[in-house]
């Protein structure tokens, strides 16, 4: 996971909340994590835990009244969550690439998918009207568009949904950048489509050494695609670790129990394991562990002193099981 | 499954032939100026099944195969172009809503989005206690109340809940709610369209847990509708699998997922992202599900099939006896298929699965 390597994004302290009319919101709040170069950052959680937010503050996005109310957030050493519009908005697209569940409302339906391409080349890269054209035909063709030298004159709605998640892709290509941010890429698409997606992006991410950061809910696709995974829970980040730890050897209870809760083929067909109760909303986290009402193996410290991220693995758990006079004291395997 | 009240032989639902076109031609002017003909999508074309009384059938397929036409036409929410739909020997298909009364009380259904199906302007305890009201299963206002509260303990609520509004809960508690309403009426019979589909995964155990237990108490038989693999395995006694408007196999739960034998299930199933961390890798397979209007000649998979001959560009092929199941192959029918080299948790990339490699 290169950690020698200095990180391409730096996410510190990070809180966003939401104004209203009861007062200030708060949705994520004190979420650290880095990225390396060319990785590819798995961030699950269900929907609520604030995983969507935290992208959507990094690519500059977050709708109103959501805001940052605190923390930064650095790329490749530049602070970015305090720049002004106009060049947050040359930096999006440009460094920073975005792809969103659906496909249909990132294309426009007024333009062929070809115009569309070549207007975000010539903003970024200020080529001219021909090369931006080449540059575009490259770039369908190599997110796999069948005859692009066709296709590149047709509208959004000419295509299949795989189809325009792939000029989508394109898109967020077009001046590549060194980080995608990918909220659900493959949620509204078939499974069938959605190996294809995936395939697509893990080749894309290793020719152009671009990082991915991948929000999505569905452990399959993170752990078929992540070199880590961030697990959110509640507005906070739970647990942080390489893939394999997180999908074999959970060290937080809460992502315990949500890897016990996914059906899987081949294995036992009675009861699934479940997690008794729901994710508290924004606003009613309980003071604590944010997981404490729903955690078997809650102690007293867990109900008022809230947990940092605590060496766990090869990863991270906010989570007191870990804390070094704890793991003493508490057997936990 | 020996504790169920089930397995009698007789079938509680009988579908023959099913059939749903709809029509889709351009105006009848511009037919007649253009001298186009009439245009068919068939959704659903031609199925056969039987679901045994106490048992999950489910039907599982990509958007588009027919499985959600299928649902409306077996609880009588559409009606079919042709072929029947039997509820305990009593046909339902096409008959009017008087004549279907007695059977719509046996027969519910739970939609996918529990923010779409529920009334926000009711209380809960009026959603839940409609259908008592409307089928007459209790008389007086306490009757009522008391059955209601028992319906939300039994989906894991509590009887105050139900002075709330639906807004109030949570997608996973709104399902719930869905399936107190379904069932109030005292249903044998449950149709679910994907109904963990909108939910998280844990939200997800929770109603699938609650289904089984509610399907051992009650002695309720399911047709679940699932786009979701891992799901219909976790759920299903029976599978079919469905590609444009056809059942291409159907078998059992077990059989299904370990020996499957038409090359679209080792297709879905292949696809399916590997939790296990085999360190497979999986080969994409190419092409997309063709558009149901302009269906390939033959067999309708066969662009993408990796053993399609002549015969299948030709040729449909029939829903056969193969084994335990049912399969629509001629590959599999004339025996060309390689069989599978082993199960799905052993070397994974011996599944014969063809098409473009990423």
């Amino acid at each position: 996971m290169a950690s020698e390597r200095s990180p391409l994004l730096q996410v510190e302290n990070l809180r966003i909340a939401f104004a209203t009319r009861r007062g200030e919101v708060t949705a994520v709040d004190g979420v650290s994590f880095a990225m390396a170069p060319g990785e590819v950052l798995g961030v699950v959680g269900e929907s609520g835990a604030g995983k969507s937010l935290t992208g959507a503050a990094i690519i500059g996005l977050l709708e109103p009244p959501g805001h940052i109310a605190g923390g930064r957030i650095v790329l490749g050493g530049r602070r970015i969550d305090n720049l002004p519009a106009p060049e947050m908005r040359r930096l999006r697209g440009k460094e920073i690439g975005a792809i969103f569940q659906d496909p249909l409302t990132s294309l426009n339906p007024l333009y062929t998918v070809g115009r569309q391409l070549v207007e975000t080349i010539q903003v970024h890269l200020g080529l001219g009207a021909a090369a931006a054209r080449q540059r575009a035909l490259d770039l369908l063709k190599e997110v796999g568009i069948p005859a692009a030298d066709r296709r590149i004159d047709h509208y959004p709605h000419q295509f299949s949904g795989g189809m325009r998640q792939r000029v989508v892709i394109a898109l967020a290509l077009c001046a590549n950048p060194r980080l995608i941010i990918a909220d659900e890429p493959t949620t509204a698409l078939d499974v069938s489509i959605q190996a294809q997606i995936i395939a697509l992006l893990k080749r894309l991410c290793r020719d152009h050494g671009m990082a991915v950061m991948l929000v999505t809910h569905d452990m399959g696709v993170i752990a078929e695609t992540a070199d880590r995974v961030a697990v959110m829970y509640a507005g906070r980040l739970v647990e942080i670790g390489p893939v394999r730890d997180i999908v074999r050897q959970p060290r937080h209870p809460y992502t315990a129990g949500l890897m016990g809760s996914i059906p899987t083929i081949g294995g036992r067909r009675d009861r699934l394991q479940q997690i008794d109760g729901a994710m508290p909303r924004p606003g009613a986290v309980p003071p604590g562990c944010a997981f404490h009402p729903r955690c078997r193996e809650r102690f007293a410290r867990c109900l008022d002193e809230r947990p940092n991220l605590l060496p766990a693995g090869g990863g991270a758990a906010a989570c007191w099981l870990h804390a070094p006079a704890e793991a003493a004291a508490v057997p936990h395997g | 499954m020996a504790d169920r009240p089930s397995a009698t032989a007789e079938p509680l639902v009988e579908v023959a032939d099913l059939a749903r076109w709809f029509e889709v031609s351009p105006p009848f002017l511009d037919r007649l100026i253009e001298r186009g003909s009439r245009r068919w999508l068939k959704a659903v074309d031609g199925v056969d099944f039987a679901i045994r009384r106490g048992e999950t059938f489910s039907l599982v397929g990509e958007s588009g195969c027919g499985k959600s036409t299928i649902a409306r036409l077996v609880v009588g929410l559409d009606a079919p172009t042709r072929g029947s739909v039997r509820f305990e020997g009593t046909e339902i298909a096409g008959r009017s809503r008087d004549a279907l009364k007695r059977i719509r009380r046996r027969v519910q259904m739970i939609f996918q989005d529990p923010y779409a199906s529920l009334n926000p302007r009711w209380r809960v305890r009026d959603i839940i206690a409609e259908p008592i009201r409307a089928h007459r299963l209790a008389r007086g206002t306490a009757a009522i109340a008391e059955r209601v509260a028992e319906l939300l303990r039994q989906v894991k609520l509590t009887p105050a809940d139900g002075d709330k509004y639906p807004h109030e809960f949570s997608g996973g508690q709104r399902q719930r709610i869905s399936i107190a309403r379904a069932l109030a009426s005292a249903p044998d019979f449950l149709v679910c369209n994907e109904p963990t589909s909108a939910l998280d995964v844990s939200v997800q155990a929770q109603i699938l847990n609650l289904m089984k237990d509610l399907q051992r108490d009650l002695g309720l038989t399911y047709l679940f509708i699932s786009h979701n693999l891992a799901v219909v395995y976790h759920i299903s006694d029976r599978v079919g699998v469905m590609y444009l408007g056809r059942l291409v196999e159907l078998t059992s739960g077990e059989d299904l997922f370990r020996t499957p034998l038409h090359p679209y299930t080792r297709l879905l199933i292949e696809t399916i992202p590997d939790m296990a961390m085999s360190g497979r890798r999986r080969e994409p397979v190419g092409g997309e599900v063709p558009s149901p209007l302009d269906p390939p000649a033959g067999c309708a998979f066969h662009p993408r099939c990796p053993f399609a001959a002549a015969r299948c560009r030709r040729e449909a092929p029939a829903l056969r006896r193969h084994g335990a199941g049912l399969v629509a192959c001629h590959a599999v029918e004339e025996g060309r298929l390689p069989p599978l080299a082993g199960s799905r948790n052993d070397d994974r990339s011996a599944i014969p699965i063809g098409g473009a490699r990423a």
